[in-house]
């Protein structure tokens, strides 16, 4: 499921506050713009060491209830990414495949029906055994229309227990997202001893998992501790401990890290020339299936015309956003899927409705019988970088002769003006989720009846489409499908996309086996520390 | 000075003694302060049952009632301030919204943190301060005038956030520069992270105490009866002590009564640019993520804290002042 | 001790005043000028050029736009100059009349505006604001109600406390005494009392609300680009402190000396104002 638009609501208390998209595919090596010195990429040699405590800081708190992830906690990108480093999924997504975690095989016994052979050799921290029935136990939290669990695989209906270590998943029809929405930074397996005795009193200590690292500590506003599992069942948690001291300010995390008072740290993008200040620093730089877009309320005038959101979209600058904006830190858009995606991403940059021309911007706005002396009101938030890149766009805009007055307010305001009351023209966004398959990527967006609809996209083609897409087993066939999913949205200007922004991440040279996960795994999962 | 308030206080004797008026009166500060508030709250768009419900888009219209109804969020105005303020009485605060404790575990860290940086800037701002209006106001005009006064105005004339930076660029590796030691970790250790913040936050308190001071002082020093006793020859000493610092105090005091409220906002940019999990940090973050609960206890803390200070500035007042005791009484 | 004078002679008199009204001239200059004075619009983004250090084209260098910082500030000047007369005008206009009828009423009337003050007081200011802008959205307007909310209290307790003390005065009290009606008293002795030092607070208010203003900004909550203001000058520059130290030191330094010159000048107009030191 995608997020709304921040991925925190824990509404961060600067400006500068937190960015956390992220998904796909190393691209590494240095950004462009006018961030000239070289980004060191290497990292330690030789072969993973035991042992040391990585430190890291972090920008927002987990949303309440700590960690409990059959609750809507789990829809928070960065508390589901501490969270995946004490817990583990049935499965992972690597390289763009499903690989077994917890469910050592598979088998799709019919198009909805899927049967999973579980690990036997795997203990909760709390000495609970993994089993078929924790692993019902979980998804039973999530299917229950009582409760307030999030991420709930697409179309599952119901899990039994088959035998001490099998369990059946059935469908209420075919999704080929199904498997990868079951990875571990998603949708994770918790002690279900521990869910019934403290879920409701103590969530902190309800968060017992699987996985590499045992939550040990939290003081709430301060510090979150992880030390290791001695009891894994992997052999990759190669820390004493994990830190994270929360700072909301990132300027005060910044001089921190310059300061080796943090081993790793992620980077606002506009940001990365200060952190450069720090020479021997190691740099990782990904750029995932996440987007930013301008969108139009398609249910009022002028926007329900196709031309008059076609003419904004063109007016923007991509490049200028990305370098200026960015610092060189991000791509261009000219549709919702980035290279990252795979198979389904497609080089959209010829069509004239998502890419820069003002003489295109002012044709397709005359075509439209585009009123200039109207106002139009543009609805951003103060929250950094979207806040900065409504500022470019509007002054975008401008250049086009369009009268854009732009108002921000704090993100509160802005969600419920967007989500609930739905009472604005235009605003903008990204779409930040750590997605691995396209359908997570662009249904909520622009299905009919998708969750993050919000702009009023109604294309009957569309959602056939979708609806389709969704249920190809086929993988070139669904491929195919997305391709044209992201012409129509793109030709159709139901959102402009601007940037696929980067995953920037700093880290001290002697931090080893760092690993970007787009399906939402912690990147120091596998982390190490040389001597 | 010393001297002066211990002799008024013994004759103030049992004066000090709160009416029972009073406490009725500071008790509606409280209640109608926190109303306000929760008032305010209310009118800000925003609904913290959909933050809470996260901001992952599988939120159900459901889920979001749902979580209303639990919070009692659909009951009159006046019917869930009254729920609250009889809980929050019995010491009961509720969970916070957004953060993973209930409030009163989270007050209780913070605002020791809070109280300790405001303690430490205030104690900061008046050693810094008082002797720099003397020296001021003694020599009005004067280059040891001017140049205190620059002083003191740099002070204000940075803003604190600014100043943190700077701080902590400056004392980059000589002093922590971010987090929190508890005095359990040792006072120096504790008193090293605090003297940043403190320095950051109490700039702007030690011109506002200078140059009231030294308004107050050149107020008295250039008036009739200072001039009377100067030209009885009673010695400058004794003007200062007897007359000019007392009645200089007064603004002065007041200026402390008000630094009381605007201690805590002051504070939550300082914890913020020095990672200090202090209560300015929590209510700020309160406000913006509509977490009800934490916002209220925090502002019923603070305009607590606000009243208890300023009867005792009241009855400081009294003892520097005899006639408004007698005004009063 | 000035001679009797016109208070305006008496007003410039000491060298520092002349020099403090001049600082000052030259701010509301700028102000006035800013169109006139900035080479560049100071809304002009340069997306491929941001971040540039001082140079040639760019005397103060360019911002994260690449906006032309120079341009900027003096445009910033115009607005934190005219956020600061609003808030402190509006200050003035409440917390005057308040102050004075808390300390001179009598009886009920005095009890209920001190606890109201009293409650204004105890609520921190910043965090009204915080509400009070996020019920209004975030623009210039919010920004001086806001502050303007948040100041008033503290100017009428000030108020409040000189009215206090004047009202015990001998002369105060022998014109009760002869039965000089209260408003006269009011106009003829409270107030030219409480000029001094209100004068004196209200130029720390004024000082106060750029301040004010640039907390707001560093919260992401004051004015909002691309108005330039000194506030958001500081917060956007303060988040290139590290690389481009430039962007944050200028307006910084010229946030000091503006503030530093209207400490001085505040100081300037209580002594030209106070009754006593005229006479």
């Amino acid at each position: 499921m995608g997020d709304k638009a921040p991925p925190e609501t824990r509404v961060p208390l600067t400006r500068r506050g937190l960015f956390a998209g992220a998904a796909t595919l190393a691209v590494s090596a240095c950004g462009g713009g006018r961030s000239s010195a070289p980004m060191n990429t290497a990292g330690p040699t030789g072969p993973p060491r035991r042992g040391g405590t990585l430190r890291l800081p972090l920008t927002a708190e987990p949303i309440a209830p700590a960690f409990d992830m059959g609750t809507s906690a789990a829809g928070s990108v960065g508390t589901a990414a501490i969270a995946t480093l004490a817990y583990n999924g049935l499965v992972e997504v690597s390289d763009g495949k499903v690989v077994p975690q917890l469910a050592e095989a598979w088998d799709r016994a019919s198009p909805t029906r899927y049967v999973f052979d579980l690990r036997r050799d795997v203990v909760f921290h709390d000495g609970t055994p993994f089993d078929a029935a924790a692993v019902k136990a979980n998804f039973d939290r999530l299917l229950d229309p009582e409760g307030d669990g999030v991420n709930l695989p697409p179309f599952l209906e119901s899990v039994k227990v088959l035998g001490r270590h099998q369990v059946e998943m059935r469908l209420s029809r075919p999704a080929a997202s199904f498997l990868p929405s079951l990875r571990r930074g998603r949708v994770m397996m918790m002690s279900p001893v521990a869910v019934a005795k403290f879920a409701k009193s103590d969530p902190f200590r309800a968060s017992v998992g699987t996985g590499p690292y045992v939550f040990k500590e939290y003081r709430a506003g301060n510090v979150i501790r992880l030390e290791r599992n001695d009891d894994y069942w992997g052999d990759d948690n190669y820390l004493d401990a994990i830190t994270f001291t929360i700072i909301p300010d990132t300027n005060t995390q910044i001089m921190a890290f310059l300061n080796d008072e943090f081993d790793m740290i992620d980077v606002l993008p506009g940001k990365a020339s200060q952190v450069k200040r720090r020479r021997d620093a190691v740099w990782r730089e990904n750029t995932g299936n996440t987007f930013n877009y301008l969108t139009f309320n398609q249910t009022v005038k002028p926007f329900d015309n196709a031309d008059v959101r076609r003419g904004f979209s063109a007016a923007l600058d991509r490049e200028g956003i990305a370098a200026g904006i960015y610092g060189g830190h991000a791509k261009a858009a000219h549709g919702p899927f980035s290279p990252a995606i795979g198979p389904a991403f497609e080089d959209l940059s010829g069509g004239a409705a998502q890419a820069y021309s003002v003489d295109e911007a002012k044709k397709f706005l005359a075509r439209a019988g585009y009123d200039f002396g109207a106002e139009v009101a543009f609805n951003a938030f103060t929250q950094s970088p979207w806040a900065q890149e409504a500022d470019a766009m509007a002054a975008q805009l401008e250049q086009v002769g369009v009268n854009v007055r732009l108002n921000k307010e704090d993100f509160g305001s802005w969600a419920d003006r967007i989500y609930t009351s739905r009472d604005f023209a235009l605003t903008n966004s990204g779409q930040t989720t750590r997605t691995v398959d396209p359908d997570e990527v662009i249904y909520p967006l622009v299905h009919s009846k998708g969750d993050l609809n919000v702009s009023g996209v109604d294309d009957p083609e569309l959602d056939d489409l979708l609806e389709k897409a969704r249920a190809e087993d086929d993988p070139g066939l669904r491929a195919e499908m997305y391709h044209d999913v992201a012409r129509l949205v793109a030709d159709n200007a139901y959102a402009a996309f601007t940037v696929w922004p980067s995953t920037l991440t700093a880290m001290s040279p002697k931090v080893g086996g760092y690993a970007f996960s787009p399906g939402g795994t912690h990147g120091a999962a596998q982390c190490w520390l040389s001597a | 000075m010393l001297a002066v308030r211990l002799n008024r206080a013994r004759r103030l004797g049992p004066r000090v003694v709160l009416p029972l008026a009073g406490s009725v009166l500071q008790a509606a500060v409280v209640a109608a302060a926190t109303f306000v508030v929760f008032l305010l709250m209310r009118l800000i768009p925003g609904d913290p049952a959909r933050i809470l419900a996260g901001p992952g888009g599988s939120v159900t219209p459901e889920q979001v009632e749902r979580t209303r109804r639990e919070l009692g969020l659909d009951d009159p105005i006046a019917l869930q301030y009254w729920n609250w303020i009889t809980d929050a009485v019995r010491g009961d605060f509720g969970n916070s919204l957004v953060l993973n404790d209930t409030v009163a575990e989270l007050l209780a860290d913070r605002l020791v943190i809070t109280l300790q940086l405001s303690v430490y800037a205030f104690t900061l701002a008046v050693v810094l301060a008082i002797p720099l209006s003397l020296v001021a106001a003694r020599r009005q005009g004067a280059i040891a005038d001017k140049l205190s006064r620059l002083a003191g105005a740099t002070g204000v004339a940075v803003p604190s956030f600014w100043l943190a930076l700077l701080l902590i660029i400056v004392a980059q590796g000589v002093l922590p520069t971010f987090g929190y030691a508890p005095l359990s970790e040792g006072l120096g250790a504790h008193l090293g992270h605090m003297l940043l913040p403190a320095l950051a936050l109490g700039a702007g308190f030690a011109t506002l105490v200078f140059e009231t001071t030294r308004a107050g002082l050149i107020d008295t020093l250039s008036s009739d009866y200072v001039r009377t006793a100067r030209a009885f020859q009673i010695p400058e000493r004794r003007i200062y002590g007897r007359y000019a610092l007392r009645n200089a105090f007064l603004p002065t005091l007041t200026i402390f009564g008000l630094e009381a409220g605007a201690l805590m906002a002051g504070a939550l940019l300082v914890e913020n640019a020095f990672a200090l999990p202090g209560m300015g940090r929590l209510i700020v973050q309160g406000v913006l993520s509509r977490d009800y609960p934490v916002v209220q206890a925090c502002i019923l803390v603070i305009v607590v804290v606000f009243v208890a200070v300023n009867l005792l500035m009241d009855l400081l007042y009294a003892v520097v002042d005899p006639r408004v005791r007698r005004s009063r009484g | 001790m000035a001679e009797r004078t016109t208070p305006v002679a008496a007003l410039l008199r000491p060298l520092t005043q002349k020099i403090t009204w001049s600082v000052l001239a030259v701010f509301v200059l700028v102000a006035a000028a800013a169109p006139l004075l900035a080479p560049y619009d100071p809304a002009a983004q340069d997306l491929r050029n941001t971040l540039m250090p001082p140079g040639p084209g760019h005397l103060l260098g360019t911002d994260e736009f690449g906006r032309d910082q120079l341009s900027r500030l003096f445009h910033a000047v115009r607005s934190s100059l005219l956020i600061s007369l609003a808030t402190t005008a509006a200050v003035a206009a409440a917390g005057i009349p308040l102050g004075l009828l808390a300390g001179y009423a009598r009886g009920f009337a005095n009890v209920v505006i001190a606890r109201a003050i009293d409650v204004g007081l105890a609520l921190p200011s910043l965090v009204l604001a915080l509400g009070l802008i996020a019920a209004l959205g975030a623009g210039m307007r919010s920004t001086v109600i806001a502050l303007a909310v948040g100041y008033t209290p503290y100017l009428a307790r000030v108020v409040r406390g000189v009215v206090l003390r004047v009202r015990q005065e001998e002369y105060v009290e022998s014109a009760r005494v002869s039965n000089v009606p209260p408003w006269r008293i009011a106009v003829r002795h409270v107030v030219p009392n409480t000029l001094g030092v209100t004068s004196v607070q209200l130029t720390l208010i004024f000082a106060f609300a750029v301040i004010g203003e640039a907390g707001l900004s560093f919260v992401g909550l004051g004015v909002q680009p691309p108005t330039a203001s000194l506030g958001n000058l500081l917060a956007d520059g303060s988040a290139h402190s590290l690389d481009l130290p430039i962007l944050t030191v200028a307006p910084g330094l010229v946030i000091a000396v503006l503030v530093i010159t209207l400490l001085f000048a505040g100081d300037g107009v209580r002594d030209a104002l106070d009754p006593r030191r005229r006479r």
